[in-house]
């Protein structure tokens, strides 16, 4: 039964992220007739939970940029900023790599407004200004630990989002790009547990 | 609008028959240290945890159990007392640090030893900061102690659990972990890591600004030192690696 209410809730979100309140989009996998067909086609398509995965990933760049940019200038400890570093060069890759998929689609590039539609998925990002102003505000000597404790969360977050679209997603290149997500936040995270717990 | 239904359902099927019924929304919290039994998992500081590698965040169990593992059969590797659990050295008092992946509206945060409660934290219902961390005095105890820690959420009947290992001195009050009593394996000592130049690319390794590598039969020179981990491939990563 409980695993019945689950999959409902699932379906239920699912649907929803897919038709944001108030956002007219066309249905992705059904292109009207007609019109040309969406640049991926030729890489196999895409469903609601590749652009589910696409948008909720772009929505988690921008605070994970803030907090990475405050790590690699501020953090006293060399392995802290130069993971940061390299976590925000990279970041920004991907970053412009989920664009470049959600617009090749016209889909929106950042997921619904309601939280509530994202329960079943992992929830929104978890980092927000809140998360950003408590590392800015940190003393000197909390800062990596504030850093690290805030990040290992969020990391954590994309491997959920990643395992959902490995679950659900059909799109290969994306579905290649979850694989290389959930591999480099899991090694950063271990990384990460091994600075905070030194 | 009716296919828009139908993808899903398929995506619904698909999960039930590939017995993935587990929510990745089942995911929320734990302590990251001094570090807990998952961390210390998550970390491969110890080996053979299974599945709490992964998830170290996802050991949700009904309210009210003394085990580690919230109690049931899932993650039961986290009760198994006789693996190798790095103790981390402190003082009578303790800073337990929270990693969260979910900010659920809390009821309360519990701390035990054995069978007593050594602390609790009220938050009535509120939703937790942007961090979370808990001072707690562990009452004179000292040697070897093992803290299970609850997050009971607010809003479900349900709490997180995090067990974590803690040798207890009079001198300590930092979080160093202290290696387990018995070491069935030694760890070798650790060298620095390797420069490798004009190696093959390998995970684990650091890279120096203009060190180069092979990768798949290419060359590659290093834009910006890092330490190479799995999906970090030069091919996929041009902020790091440029072709040569």
């Amino acid at each position: 039964m409980k695993r019945f209410v689950l999959l409902a809730v699932t379906l239920a979100t699912l649907a929803a992220c897919d038709a944001p309140p108030g956002v007219t989009t066309a249905p992705s996998f059904a292109p009207p007739s007609g019109s040309p067909p969406p640049a991926v086609s030729e890489s196999g398509g895409h469903n609601p939970t590749d652009v589910m995965f696409l948008q909720m990933m772009a929505a988690q760049y921008g605070p994970a940029a803030e907090l990475l940019k405050l790590a690699a200038g501020r953090s006293a400890n060399t392995k802290v900023r130069e993971l940061a570093a390299a976590m925000d060069v990279t970041q920004a890759d991907e970053l412009a790599k989920v664009q470049g998929w959600l617009r090749g689609w016209s889909e929106p590039l950042t997921p619904a407004a309601d939280p509530s539609l994202h329960a079943g998925h992992g929830g929104l990002p978890a980092t927000g200004p809140d998360e950003v102003k408590a590392l800015r505000d940190a003393p000197a000597a909390e800062f990596d630990k504030v850093f690290l404790n805030l990040l290992i969360g969020h990391q954590h977050q994309a491997v959920e989002y990643a395992r959902m679209e490995l679950t659900a997603g059909v799109n290969p290149q994306v579905l290649e790009f979850a694989t290389r997500v959930d591999q480099t936040r899991t090694a950063q995270v271990t990384m990460m547990l091994g600075m905070v717990s030194g | 609008m009716r296919k828009r239904i139908v993808l899903p359902v398929l995506s619904i099927l698909t999960i039930v028959m590939s017995g993935m019924i587990a929510n990745p929304a089942s995911a929320h919290g734990y302590i990251s240290s001094p570090p807990s039994r998952q961390a210390n998992c998550a970390q491969g500081r110890v080996a053979n945890c299974g599945d709490i590698v992964w998830e170290p965040q996802s050991v949700e169990a009904p309210k009210g159990s003394m085990q580690c593992n919230g109690g049931g059969s899932r993650f039961a590797v986290l009760n198994d007392n006789s693996k190798p659990w790095p103790a981390a050295s402190v003082g009578n008092n303790v800073t337990f640090n929270w990693v969260l992946t979910a900010r659920h509206r809390t009821s309360t945060w519990e701390y035990f030893v054995g069978s007593t409660r050594i602390a609790v934290i009220n938050d009535n219902g509120a939703q937790p900061g942007a961090t979370v961390s808990h001072n707690v005095s562990l009452g004179g105890r000292t040697g070897r102690i093992l803290v299970l820690a609850r997050w009971n959420i607010y809003d479900t009947a349900m709490a997180f659990y995090s067990c974590v290992d803690l040798q207890v001195g009079s001198g300590g009050g930092g979080g160093t972990p202290t290696p387990p009593p018995t070491s069935p394996s030694p760890q070798p000592p650790q060298s620095p890591p390797p420069t490798n130049p004009g190696g093959t690319w390998a995970a684990g390794t650091a890279y120096a600004v203009g060190a180069t590598v092979t990768y798949g039969g290419l060359s590659y020179r290093c834009l910006q030192a890092h330490t190479a981990l799995a999906g970090w491939e030069p091919p996929n990563t041009p902020a790091l690696w440029q072709r040569i």
